[in-house]
């Protein structure tokens, strides 16, 4: 599904190559400053990635079509810094055209949904993380491009996320993430 | 392979070669320029000799035109082809196009004192080429405030781009509004309705000019050239 | 994407607010300056008008931006199927509506502090309200390009203020016909005429930075 051929940011990673089908995930490791959320934004096409590199179905990309098949989280949570957590949901319905009933039956898998009158600024950082997340249950997209998803979320919250990222790749979904955890039996990158 | 000059080593091969040249016509001309200006060429029937400041007024804003036209082709380099060595031109003939408007607008306002009694007026020349100068001074500012220069480079060079609608209110500037400044002299139809005996200084200070831009022009790109293999090799070791 | 940024731009009300009040405590602070001098107040007040509006048009969009960008929303945006110039209007569009009309209608209310009459009070609001929709731009595209400076409103005044000058010229010129009685149709047109000249050049300028912007 997705093929990324000799991709490079010089001086951080050069030529390299990967791809991954359906059901797969790839799991980018290398310590800090080597290059995982700068390879992750290229492959998003947030740093526009030079022509002939990333392939999408067998076909080089188009960026702005491309980009409707993935679902990107960076480290920036992409929360409005003034947003009541309902103005958030608003903003996300105007943005995506998502229905908010399913955005809110998302907040309520995650455990947020009772923060209604507070501001998203306001609440804790892994709450933050679990609100911004919460989009892997809204936002249908085949590719989720994560950059260190765990961060920040405690014991319950990784296991909604592996429980949403099971059932992802279940239904033939794609995912790349670059994290620190050990995850087993996953095919890694090493930057 | 396309462009030849652009690659660094041919550069400065051509330029250390032309650097000496240059130098020696620069000073040559200033010579020259100055004495046939100063000294041979006539004074003015309306202006007197207070129009003499025209032979290092009119080269300077020329240069000071000139410089911004060539930033702004470096610039679209820098934008559409990302060519590096188009980044070092750039950075290298801003501050001297800066040097040259604000040359200009100094001499400019010595000239107006004693013609139309005032260092100073608000009209659509003076005012266009001031703004020349902010568009100088606005594109450092914004490659400096970038902490990486590749970033600081582009910001810059998309400014430099929108600038140039500038320099033709420049240019027209004299003609569709009526100022106090004069229209050019130099190309009117039916030859031109300056003096021969003027002609020859301005050509011999404009050329002056011309050579002394180019000797900043590669010493500047000599220095920042260096600069960058001097921060490649740090980060080499 | 439009409802988007009206809705986004809704969101900010709270730093709209202080935003409003710097604008209005300065204009005071401007007119208490100049004294109870009839004649020099009705000849200066256009100008100290437009200045302070364009200032804080300039002072305002880059903080409002770069919040927005440093939670990621910059990249929401880049990741949306439309085009980036449709985000910029829209974008715009909302400046027009949250701090444009409010800014216009403070001038138009504060007027009678420099003894403006109805006439000139009238031709002010107008020539407000037509140059804003650049400003803004302008605003937004100086912010694009200084987002990841720490030069803020004082770095994006000295790269824009030039570019925004022909508003000013034209603007002022307005007024003054105005002022002197004398039909002030042509100034208008040519107002009018850069004000959507500079939009569609910001807008477009714009569309170039927003991504280089987000890159970081």
């Amino acid at each position: 599904m997705l093929d990324v051929r000799n991709i490079s940011f010089p001086p951080l990673f050069s030529d390299l190559s990967f791809s991954l089908s359906k059901q797969e995930m790839l799991l980018v490791r290398g310590t800090n400053g080597a290059g995982k959320s700068t390879l992750l934004r290229m492959v998003a096409g947030l740093i526009p990635p030079p022509p002939g590199v990333l392939f999408w179905e067998g076909q080089r990309i188009q960026l702005s079509t491309y980009q409707q098949n993935l679902l990107y989280s960076g480290h920036s949570l992409g929360l409005h810094p003034e947003a009541l957590l309902k103005d958030q949901v608003n903003l996300w319905h105007y943005h995506y055209r998502v229905e908010k009933k399913a955005i809110e039956k998302a907040l309520h898998i995650w455990g947020v949904a009772s923060f209604d009158n507070q501001k998203t600024a306001h609440l804790s950082q892994g709450q933050q993380k679990r609100l911004s997340l919460s989009r892997l249950h809204w936002l249908a997209r085949p590719l989720w491009i994560l950059d260190e998803p765990h961060t920040n979320l405690d014991a319950e919250g990784r296991k909604i996320f592996e429980d949403a990222l099971a059932h992802h790749l279940k239904n033939e979904g794609l995912a790349i993430l670059a994290s620190h955890e050990k995850l087993s039996g996953i095919r890694e990158v090493f930057l | 392979m396309k462009f030849t000059l652009a690659r660094p080593r041919y550069f400065l091969k051509v330029t250390n070669f032309l650097f000496p040249i240059a130098l020696v016509l620069c000073m040559f001309c200033f010579a020259a320029g100055l004495y046939s200006a100063l000294i041979t060429s006539p004074p003015d029937y309306q202006q007197g000799d207070a129009m003499r400041i025209m032979y290092i007024h009119v080269p300077a804003s020329w240069m000071a035109l000139f410089c911004y036209g060539a930033l702004a082709v470096f610039s679209l380099f820098v934008l559409v082809w990302r060519h590096p060595f188009a980044e070092i031109l750039a950075i290298s003939v801003a501050p001297i196009g800066a040097l040259f408007t604000g040359l200009s607008l100094v001499t400019g306002s010595l000239w107006g004192k004693p013609m139309w009694g005032t260092y100073w007026v608000w009209d659509a020349r003076l005012t266009s080429v001031l703004v020349l100068l902010f568009l100088y001074a606005g594109y450092w500012a914004l490659y400096k405030a970038y902490a990486h220069s590749a970033q600081g480079i582009r910001a810059a060079s998309l400014l430099a781009l929108i600038g140039v609608i500038n320099l033709p209110i420049i240019k027209g500037s004299v003609d569709w509004w009526n100022t106090l400044h004069q229209p050019a002299s130099i190309t009117k139809f039916g030859g031109p309705s300056i003096h021969p005996s003027m002609l020859l200084p301005l050509g011999l200070m404009t050329a002056a000019y011309g050579f002394y831009f180019l000797v900043l022009f590669i010493i500047r790109a000599h220095t920042e050239l260096n600069k960058r293999k001097l921060l490649v090799q740090k980060g080499l070791s | 994407m439009i409802l988007r940024e009206l809705y986004n731009a809704y969101l900010h009300k709270g730093s709209l607010l202080s935003t409003f009040a710097f604008f209005a405590l300065a204009l005071f602070c401007v007119s208490l300056t100049m004294g109870p001098n009839e004649t020099l107040l009705r000849q200066t007040a256009p100008g100290l008008i437009w200045i302070l509006a364009i200032l804080t048009i300039f002072f305002s969009t880059p903080l409002l931006l770069k919040k927005e960008a440093q939670c990621g929303l910059l990249d929401e945006i880049l990741l949306h199927p439309s085009l980036t110039s449709t985000y910029l209007l829209s974008k715009v569009t909302a400046e027009y509506i949250f701090i444009g009309l409010p800014l216009a209608l403070m001038s138009f209310i504060f007027s009678p502090l420099f003894t403006l009459s109805s006439g000139e009070t009238l031709a002010l609001l107008l020539t407000l309200l037509i140059g804003f929709p650049a400003l803004s731009a302008l605003g937004i595209l100086g912010s694009l390009l200084t987002l990841n400076t720490q030069g803020g409103g004082l770095l994006l005044s000295l790269i824009i203020l030039p570019l925004a000058l022909p508003l000013l010229i034209f603007g002022l010129s307005v007024m003054e016909i105005t002022r002197l009685g004398l039909d002030s149709f042509p100034s208008f047109c040519l107002l009018m005429g850069s004000s959507l000249f500079l939009l569609i050049l910001s807008i477009t300028a714009g569309s170039w930075a927003l991504p280089f912007a987000a890159e970081r």
